[in-house]
């Protein structure tokens, strides 16, 4: 069904502002068919400011742990036998405890799943983007900031086929690269660590019908631009203070479907995604348990207590406070979207999704996934909670700014960077990985793999503006507040 | 380093050189050249080919070092040399040449020492000539196991570069100046060429032609290199006599794992290969992989080669290698498409690939299409040809070993 837009309905303020144009609105939507489900056909814009709370389903946050290290979201992939055949099936790196059967043989982020044909499958789980390194153990919730999503993965899917055998495996083999094949051009990015996700979701929407999540091999609507935007990957250990998931505090109401819908690339009716839904509730409640890693080197606590004093005058009033409960045990965060204006920092990524994605917001809307959310993107982006922050470098929603100490000091930001590798050193005077600043953009190297390790901020949506709230500290402020910042 | 996070595969590597060792896979009938049965080395192979195709015995990590990698490498359980050449005579006469030399250990245990390497090991070659304007592609082939000293293989030593394999009365030797001598001599057609490399070879990684998505992958087992732009003088005799010639060649050598080098297997899908000289010094090594059973999205990988070694990969993004017209029909009913279509954009080039003669293919256990090609188009606004050698695979409709 062709959504009908309602031009007045496009932004919540002017709906306040013309409450009986709205209300005309919202009943010719009804008499069309398109506001069948109570107005879901409207696409409500939110102002910055306070995001309320919506109370989360409960769930067994063990259950949920055990799910997401042996249960499948994503139901479709690699043979095993290909998959073995082609790796030589290697001992995991880091242990995952808890893993049981082949899921124990497996790296963390694939997980084993018995497809219907009987072939068992490798699949791809969460945890490939949401777990990560740290001092030489997996930690899980660490957004991984290194990942490499430039190369072709259409290349990767059908050179599986060299090792694919039965029929059956074949089937499975062609299910899976179809599919990839299908998002590939929003699979790619061209800089290390910028994380696909979310055009990744976006396109699969597109391919699918809202009501029942079929799947088409033609897109059904306009697909997202291929022109990917570079994203960081949010740590989970905020789950539990955040209201709102994205960026820009879009992911309103439940948050367990939003969880779940990067992960659908083979869900392709409401049974199974209802099923998965019935455990991934335990899955959020087992994210929303999580802490972050403790700092693992020597804190100067005198001079974190000294920038404690700084972070209360100057940073709490967004990013709320730490180390004291109030009666009902939680700590103070004001889960704030912070207008672009105010926050100044790269606008692309809000821009994007609040004039370009009504589309995927009524799809949604109309879908199993949105039928208890309530999807609000705003021009703006929320100021996060700083728990484990000195973990999550690179800073800023695009990973722009490679250290705290850049982040709190905008002169000190470089145009052009690069990891050292993919495994750098931690940089305990700047808070983050080491990192290298370059005289030139991209353009000085010829390959593509050396132009990927640069990230170049002043490309469109990379930009490493804004948040200069810290430039008016004096050295020595900056100096006890990022020491503080350790201890979070 | 991490790539991308799904299960990472270098599947497509063992098949780099699938459709090159085919060209000597032993036929069914018996070898001309006698000494050896052919249903022996296909079951030596086949036990070869149980092997993990994993490294193979051999370091694929460091540089490669000539001439000593001109030279045989014991170590390794499989090795091929392989030339493509178009000759042309005084009288402007086109001939296409194939000469392939392939050397495979007969053993379970990767052998380390060269003199034990001798005496378990059956070298085979295969020569074809396609006679253009005769319409005519006579063959010839010789397999000998080596411990007969009908055939083997030398190396460079540090007091002698000179390395040379032979198989009975054919041999492909290579000079201290880099010069390589080809000498075959068979009732079908007979050749003592001189091959005067314009350029240093330049080694071709498997993960690198076909691309490495990620560091999960285990080494390719496989060590390639390519000399394109040898400058071919010499003399061919074919039944109607012998005429100087001159011309352009390619040498591909190869070394590693059984699997990668004695053709592997290939699953669901199919490689077509493309060499590719050019007359302003690009060379272009492609290949072209797709599902056995259609669908699915065609990879094209090439490595272009400047004059001066600088290699450029082109991935599936970045340029276009498509069939274009009727395909043709071997006689056995199997329909290949043999004239293509490559563009690069970022090369500013678009390339028509055609065969010096349709009827090219051999008869092998593998069914394939193998012959030389003549290439011409534009780079920017200027013409430009070649030529070529291009394996087609897959397009029979039931074959051996296709996992079906």
């Amino acid at each position: 069904m062709r959504p009908i837009s309602c031009p007045t309905l496009r932004s919540a303020r002017i709906a306040r502002r013309h409450a009986a144009a709205a209300l005309l609105c919202a009943a010719a939507l009804q008499l069309a068919g398109c506001g069948d489900q109570g107005g879901r056909g409207e696409v409500t814009k939110a102002e910055p400011g306070t995001i309320p709370a919506t109370p989360q389903r409960p769930g067994d946050p063990d259950a949920g742990y055990d799910a997401l290290v042996n249960r499948s979201v994503v139901t479709c992939g690699i043979p095993y036998r290909a998959y073995a055949a082609s790796t030589g099936a290697p001992a995991p790196e880091y242990p995952l405890p808890g893993r049981r059967g082949r899921n124990a043989e497996l790296p963390y982020s694939m997980t084993a799943f018995t497809a219907d044909s009987g072939v068992e499958l490798v699949t791809s789980n969460c945890l490939g983007c949401h777990a990560a390194p740290l001092n030489g153990e997996l930690v899980i919730g660490l957004g991984n900031e290194f990942l490499d999503f430039t190369g072709d993965p259409v290349m990767a899917a059908e050179a599986v086929g060299t090792y694919v055998e039965t029929d059956a495996e074949a089937a499975e083999w062609q299910r899976w690269a179809d599919r990839i094949t299908a998002i590939a051009p929003w699979s790619m990015t061209d800089t290390i660590g910028a994380n696909p996700a979310q055009p990744i979701t976006l396109a699969l929407m597109a391919h699918r019908d809202p009501k029942t999540l079929a799947w088409s091999d033609e897109p059904l609507m306009r697909p997202p631009p291929t022109e990917l935007l570079p994203a960081s990957v949010p740590p989970w250990w905020n789950v539990g203070k955040k209201h709102a998931m994205f960026y820009d505090g879009a992911g309103r109401g439940d948050h367990v479907r939003y969880m779940m819908l990067a992960s659908t690339v083979c869900t392709d009716s409401v049974d199974e995604a209802r099923s998965i839904d019935a455990w991934f509730k335990d899955v959020r409640a087992y994210l929303a348990s999580l802490e972050p890693p403790a700092y693992p080197y020597p804190v100067d606590r005198a001079l974190a207590a000294e920038g404690q004093e700084v972070f209360l005058s100057e940073c709490k009033e967004c990013h709320g406070r730490y180390g004291r409960l109030d009666g009902g045990g939680h700590e103070y965060y004001p889960n704030k979207l912070i207008a672009l204006d105010d926050v100044g920092t790269d606008p692309r990524m809000a821009r994007k999704a609040y004039r370009d994605a009504d589309r995927f917001i009524r799809w949604f809307n109309q879908s199993f996934y949105g039928e208890d959310s309530d999807t609000q993107p705003g021009l703006g982006y929320v100021a996060p909670p700083l728990d484990g922050v000195w973990a999550t470098a690179p800073y800023l929603h695009n990973g722009s700014v490679p250290t705290l100490a850049a982040l709190l000091n905008s002169h000190a930001r470089p145009t052009y960077w690069r990891f050292e590798g993919t495994d750098p050193d931690y940089d305990t005077g700047a808070l983050g990985w080491s990192y290298r600043a370059l005289e030139q953009g991209r353009e000085q190297f010829a390959s593509l793999d050396e132009q990927k390790w640069v990230y170049d901020t002043t490309r469109p949506g990379y930009g490493n503006h804004g948040h200069d709230f810290g430039d008016e500290l004096t050295d020595s402020e900056r100096r006890a507040l990022l020491e503080y910042l350790k201890t979070l | 380093m991490r790539g991308w996070p799904l299960p990472l595969v270098i599947g497509a590597v063992v098949l780099v050189l699938a459709a090159a060792a085919v060209l000597v896979w032993p036929d069914r009938r018996p070898p001309p050249g006698g000494g050896l049965d052919a249903g022996a080395v296909a079951a030596a192979l086949a036990a070869l080919e149980q092997q993990d195709a994993g490294a193979g015995g051999i370091d694929d990590t460091g540089p490669l070092r000539f001439p000593a990698d001109h030279g045989p490498h014991p170590a390794a359980p499989g090795e091929i040399w392989e030339l493509s050449a178009l000759l042309t005579d005084r009288r402007g006469r086109r001939y296409g040449l194939r000469f392939s030399v392939v050397r495979l250990a007969l053993g379970t245990e990767p052998v380390q020492r060269t003199s034990a390497f001798a005496a378990h090991a059956v070298l085979a070659a295969g020569l074809t000539v396609a006679d253009e304007r005769a319409g005519r592609v006579p063959a010839a082939r010789r397999v000998s196991r080596s411990a007969l000293g009908l055939a083997g293989s030398d190396g460079a030593t540090p007091g002698d570069p000179r390395t040379r394999v032979w198989v009975e009365d054919w041999r492909l030797s290579r000079e201290g100046g880099g010069v390589l001598r080809l000498n075959a001599t068979d009732p079908a057609a007979a050749l003592d060429l001189r091959l005067t490399p314009a350029r240093d070879p330049v080694g071709i990684e498997q993960s690198e032609l076909l691309g490495r998505t990620g560091g999960e992958a285990r080494g390719a087992g496989l060590r390639f290199y390519v000399q394109p732009g040898l400058a071919v003088t010499g003399s061919l005799r074919l039944d109607d006599g012998r005429r100087q010639v001159t011309g352009s060649a390619w040498l591909d050598h190869a070394w590693g794992s059984p699997g990668a080098v004695a053709g592997g297997r290939s699953g669901r899908l199919a490689l077509n290969r493309f060499e590719l000289m050019l007359e302003d010094g690009t060379a272009l090594a492609c290949v072209h992989l797709r599902r056995r059973s259609g669908g699915g999205t065609p990879i094209p990988t090439c490595a272009a080669i400047a004059p001066g070694g600088a290699v450029r990969v082109l991935r599936r993004r970045d340029l276009s290698l498509e069939p274009a017209g009727t395909p043709w029909t071997a006689a056995d009913g199997t329909e290949y498409p043999l004239r293509w279509r490559l563009s690069a954009p970022a090369l500013d080039l678009a390339i028509d690939i055609r065969p010096l003669l349709p009827d090219q293919q051999q008869a092998q256990i593998v069914p394939l299409w193998s012959g030389i090609v003549l290439v011409e188009g534009r780079r920017g606004t200027v013409p430009v040809s070649g030529s070529g050698r291009m394996d087609l695979t897959g397009y029979a409709a039931e074959e051996p070993g296709s996992g079906t």
